[in-house]
């Protein structure tokens, strides 16, 4: 449970501050409606029982939702989105015209293809291996702590190279990782765990930076100006409050 | 109706391409530097002296990569377009561009079908998959009604206001985030669905600029990241230490 201790502090807070967050940074143009309840009571009539295709989808859901928690060991996320895609079509939920007219999931496959080719050239071509060594030279002029802080703050922005959050971790946190190991005095264990949890704020920065911001950047709801825009403030915000509380809080638990 | 049947193809297209077809915006100046700022700074950094250290075909390729990017936040064409023609300007130019000449020189490399091959490994990535399956998962919610009919019940019960709406998602991801191990198949697959019907009950249409339904999809997206560390952080670090340290 290290993980949990060292990163609740900074973790805690920032979940529970992300919508209020969104909500000032971005505001909705319907904030709130009264009549909204009434409104939504009466489509629910409407709308009536559960028909056949909803409860055949319900049915196709739980069974992704059961092999996405438990099946792990034998069948892979990506299968189970194909059975769930395959038994969809079986069971007529889509048809095959439905799928071929879903402009987003066409338009998200072709730019995450291509951008997880090209991120993955940058690795190929050496630059990644060239970045993370020409930084380690410079580190010998600062303390460990603070070398410690800078190169979690290069781990966080280089990932604006980066598409998916597991590219980034077989290419780049290998090499920082040594970096580090290189500076005496940084203690490797506490930040090998600080460079992971660094992963898990560091999705939003970009459109492709985790395999859950595609979808999201595709939604239709987020242009992509805004979205570059409000992930470089939401970033940023995430940087400073992980190296202001999260690794200060880490170094405290560690000292003793 | 907020999901009717008949228009639902139209409300589905992306932003990208909504935005190019708007006649408008086709000719005017700020286009036309939209286009040319990618091109400007791609040609530029390759021109610029090549640090020391790397070779001259990774400077070219980060030229490359970084007008794509350039490009994508311009977005002079959809998102898709510049990224695919980022990557066929790479595997046109493999021998410049992609290997090095200890590669090249090998007996029996044949470049532009190793170009290729790089080229298109994208497209084999499960991650890509993963999330067209959760995509397609959102437009079964959509076409059964059954999206609808969740977002109904939430609003229903939280809906007098937009942000605790945000946090019933918020809290939902957060849940299923150590049952989940996979963000993008909870995230994408079982959150994304019911987040977007939810911002169509609001009558909020996808490239409506002005739409309240933003503000889900944000606090969707952001949020995520929140939870993977939860699911995540234990696991990695397991990985790293075992790659790095040990």
């Amino acid at each position: 449970m290290d993980w949990f201790r060292t990163s609740v502090t900074a973790i805690i807070p920032l979940l529970i501050l992300i919508p209020l967050l969104s909500y000032w940074l971005y505001p909705p143009e319907v904030k709130h409606s009264t009549e909204v309840s009434k409104w939504v009571a009466q489509k629910l009539e409407k709308i009536g029982r559960l028909s056949r295709r909803e409860l055949i989808l319900a049915a196709i859901v739980v069974l992704s939702l059961v092999l996405w928690v438990g099946g792990s060991a034998f069948v892979s996320a990506t299968t189970v989105a194909l059975i769930a895609i395959s038994l969809m079509l079986i069971t007529r939920v889509v048809t095959w015209n439905d799928i071929t007219e879903d402009k987003r999931a066409w338009t998200t496959f072709a730019w995450l293809g291509a951008l997880i080719a090209l991120c993955d050239g940058l690795n190929r071509v050496g630059f990644v291996k060239w970045f993370a060594d020409g930084i380690a030279p410079h580190m010998k002029d600062f303390s460990p702590h603070m070398a410690m802080i800078i190169l979690l703050a290069i781990f966080f922005v280089a990932h604006y190279l980066f598409a998916s959050v597991d590219a980034y971790t077989t290419a780049l946190l290998p090499v920082i990782l040594l970096t580090g190991a290189a500076i005496p005095g940084i203690p490797l264990k506490e930040f090998a765990l600080l460079l992971c949890m660094e992963l898990g704020i560091m999705g939003i920065i970009t459109p492709f930076a985790d395999a859950a911001s595609p979808i999201y950047a595709n939604s239709g709801y987020l242009p992509a100006k805004d979205y570059w825009r409000l992930g470089t403030i939401f970033g940023a915000l995430f940087l400073v409050f992980f190296l202001a509380v999260g690794v200060p809080w880490a170094s405290l638990l560690w000292e003793k | 109706m907020a999901i009717d049947a008949s228009t639902t193809p139209a409300a589905v297209s992306s932003g990208a391409l909504a935005k190019a077809a708007t006649p408008t915006a086709a000719k005017s100046p700020n286009q036309m530097w939209k286009a040319i700022t990618p091109i400007a700074v791609a040609v530029v950094l390759a021109l610029l002296p090549v640090p020391t250290g790397l070779p001259q075909h990774a400077w070219y390729f980060f030229s490359i990569f970084v007008g794509v990017i350039v490009g994508l936040v311009l977005e002079p064409l959809p998102g898709a377009a510049i990224a695919l023609s980022g990557l066929t300007l790479v595997a046109l130019f493999p021998r410049f561009v992609l290997f090095s000449p200890e590669q090249l020189s090998q007996p029996g490399f044949r470049a532009p079908s190793a170009a290729l091959n790089w080229a298109l490994s994208g497209y084999s990535n499960p991650t890509v998959w993963l999330i067209f399956g959760a995509f397609i998962l959102a437009l079964g919610y959509e076409r059964t009604g059954l999206g609808e009919r969740i977002a109904l019940i939430l609003v229903k019960r939280m809906g007098k206001n937009t942000l605790l709406l945000g946090y019933g998602v918020t809290l939902a991801d957060t849940i299923l985030a150590p049952f989940i191990p996979s963000p993008t198949a909870r995230s994408g697959g079982i959150i994304y669905p019911i987040v977007s019907d939810l911002a169509q009950v609001y009558e909020s249409k996808p490239n409506d600029p002005s739409a309240p339904g933003r503000v889900l999809s944000h606090v969707g997206s952001y949020r995520n990241h929140m939870c993977n560390k939860f699911a995540v952080s234990h696991r990695c670090f397991i990985q790293s230490a075992r790659r790095g340290v040990g």
